[in-house]
């Protein structure tokens, strides 16, 4: 188990092109983008409230386009809540999670001590209804197998972002994580200490 | 599933069984996995241990940059240069295609500079600068063959052109020649 430092890691997974930075971004800034810029690895960090203190929410965003295995360990070990994101408009994206999730059960050991782990299933894309391959009933139902939660987004039209977090924090019962700051009750003191890690 | 998926094609390549495989019964994703672990998995990566300061360099330079990138490319051993030529001239076609795949230059060296251009060490251990650096390289190297590209199909679409309008004037040559042809005969009749 990683240690109860005063951070909060979620890890966001999940194939090339899902729209994982989409989800972050859309999250942290509230933007959306277009165009397509793949991702090496960024990290954003957020002000949250924890057990009634302050405590940084820390984003790590992944790499989809290529794996390279000992980083992906790296992230897990370090990871306390996964997002394990899929595009609705491809099954391949949904099957490409499986080795990733079962690298997250094997790193985190027992059915357990993984069942106390915030993992959210996500089918991103939620609004591309003509090219939907995979339901939501076809999501739920492989995040039921996994042991895991599920929820649908659209890191375009907003939907479901705010709550994907909130609820993925909500999943934390070793600690009270909660995006509301205590006193302020809003996210207006957020504060983001570092954005793109690399200038292109 | 993919993974077993790629597994199994990955093995049967292998096994020099590459005759008997149908490529196209297997999901674009899955052939293009292969290959960038098949780049990334070469014990010493396609654009070499020796040459490596050299490219990132070369990506410092302010001028002749694109140049120098190419004569250390020459400098690489045969089998290097020619299957680093064959993949720069694919990419330098996936680029071509922007508008309908969304992966210009820069983002397919995001993709493939660290599948073959990494130093000796452990790669996460690359610095940060390295990292951008390797991509610039990559990139301003697709981007050159996706220029030479784009001017060759603008000559074999010019050359198309040129032929259409030779073919078709010659066309219409031929059939005013078969009017005057015919043209005689009524002439013939009148005398």
């Amino acid at each position: 188990m990683p240690e109860q430092s005063n951070d909060y890691r979620v890890v966001v997974f999940g194939a090339g092109g899902v729209g994982k930075s989409s989800l972050v971004l859309r999250f942290v800034k509230g933007t959306f983008r277009e165009s397509y810029i793949p991702t090496i690895e960024d990290t954003y960090r957020q002000v949250i409230s924890c057990n009634k203190n302050i405590c940084t929410l820390q984003i790590t965003d992944t790499t989809g386009s290529h794996q390279f295995p000992a980083m992906q360990r790296l992230s897990i070990s370090k990871g306390h809540a996964f997002i394990l994101v899929y595009s609705c408009t491809s099954r391949q994206s949904l099957e490409e999670l499986r080795p990733i999730w079962e690298v997250i059960r094997e790193t985190k050991g027992g059915a357990n001590e993984l069942a106390s782990i915030p993992i959210m299933l996500v089918g991103n894309k939620c609004d591309e209804t003509e090219n939907r391959e995979v339901s939501a009933a076809e999501g739920e139902a492989e995040a039921k197998s996994w042991g895991c939660h599920f929820m649908e987004t659209s890191a375009k039209t907003n939907h479901n972002v705010k709550e994907l977090f909130a609820e993925l924090l909500n999943l934390e019962k070793n600690r009270n994580i909660s995006l509301q700051l205590e006193k302020k009750g809003q996210l207006k003191g957020t504060r983001k200490l570092k954005e793109k890690c690399m200038v292109m | 599933q993919i993974h077993s998926k790629q597994q199994e094609l990955k093995t049967k390549i292998d096994e020099g069984k590459l005759s008997e495989l149908e490529l196209d019964h297997y999901s674009v994703h899955i052939l293009a996995n292969l290959l960038k672990l098949f780049l990334r998995e070469m014990p010493e990566p396609l654009l070499t241990f020796e040459y490596y300061e050299d490219f990132l360099r070369a990506a410092d330079l302010t001028e002749d940059r694109v140049s120098t990138l190419f004569s250390i490319l020459k400098t690489l051993p045969k089998p290097n240069f020619d299957l680093m030529e064959r993949l720069i001239f694919h990419l330098a076609r996936v680029s071509y295609h922007e508008e309908a795949n969304r992966m210009n230059p820069n983002s397919l060296a995001i993709v493939f500079a660290p599948c073959i251009l990494r130093q000796r060490q452990f790669p996460a251990q690359d610095a940060l600068s390295d990292i951008s650096r390797q991509t610039l390289c990559i990139e301003l190297i697709i981007t050159e063959q996706l220029k030479k590209l784009t001017s060759t199909l603008k000559d074999i679409d010019d050359l198309d052109t040129a032929k259409y309008s030779a073919h078709t004037r010659l066309h219409t040559i031929r059939s005013s020649k078969v009017i005057c042809i015919h043209c005689r005969h009524p002439h013939d009749l009148i005398e």
